[in-house]
């Protein structure tokens, strides 16, 4: 079955981002499709490399990446949350004139007709937080 | 059969959830996606005309409200009466069957 989530709650905050990457990886681990997964609101604190637990935290970032590598994952931060919250790529970072990017491996920005589509695309649409 | 339903629970202001569910669903329906808006209880307050969210320097969401006709988004629901005069828009109050009917002939519902 295609499968995409759609992520609002910033990690460490809620159990909610967690949850939807223990999510991902059984349904993976299942054999189903992960088609793509939006992160939206505060879920889009899910994708700044600059995320640093302590090390006997769970890092919800470098795991999501791992997962994009080794599944081929659309990963998408909404762009209008995530420039707003501080979670930037290197174009975006150079078209506002900020001196830094800070976006995760595997993820890129892109707008909310990305999450449309999943919902056309997608058997099932899954929503974790808010 | 609706695309996507879209469930206002959350009052106006206070958090931007309210605010980030009216953008979804103006990009979902300039998509052409059959769209219905089922507003529930505090979400109802979104629907007064007499906000000012400039005052708390917020987009008003009753301008974004009054733009849904032009997306030709008309199936407008509530589960229960307004307590307030002139709303943004009159939504067609539903019965507990009745909501359950609309959640259960979404394909997509969408909480916020």
């Amino acid at each position: 079955m295609k499968f995409s989530l759609l992520i609002l709650s910033a990690p460490y905050s809620s159990q909610a981002a967690h949850s939807a990457l223990q999510f991902a990886e059984e349904l993976l681990k299942q054999g189903h499709t992960l088609y793509r997964v939006f992160f939206y609101h505060d879920g889009v604190h899910c994708g700044s490399k600059l995320n640093t637990p302590p090390q006997d935290q769970f890092d919800i970032t470098q795991r999501w990446s791992e997962l994009a590598s080794l599944h081929q994952l659309d990963l998408v931060l909404c762009i209008s949350s995530a420039l707003k919250r501080g979670v930037i790529d290197a174009k975006e970072a150079e078209r506002y004139e900020k001196h830094a990017s800070n976006i995760a491996d595997g993820f890129v920005l892109s707008g909310l007709g990305q999450w449309v589509d999943a919902t056309i695309e997608s058997d099932r649409c899954v929503s974790f937080g808010a | 059969m609706t695309d996507c339903l879209f469930i206002c629970r959350r009052p106006p202001y206070g958090s931007s959830l309210s605010k980030a569910n009216l953008d979804m669903l103006l990009a979902a329906a300039s998509f052409d996606q059959d769209i219905a808006l089922l507003f529930i209880g505090d979400g109802l307050h979104q629907l007064r005309s007499t906000q000012q969210g400039e005052l708390i320097k917020q987009k008003d969401i009753a301008a974004a409200l009054k733009a849904l006709p032009l997306y030709d988004v008309n199936r407008i629901y509530s589960n229960r009466a307004l307590r307030f005069a002139e709303p943004v828009c009159s939504p067609e109050i539903l019965d507990q069957q009745a909501v359950q009917q609309v959640i259960a002939e979404a394909k997509v519902v969408i909480n916020l």
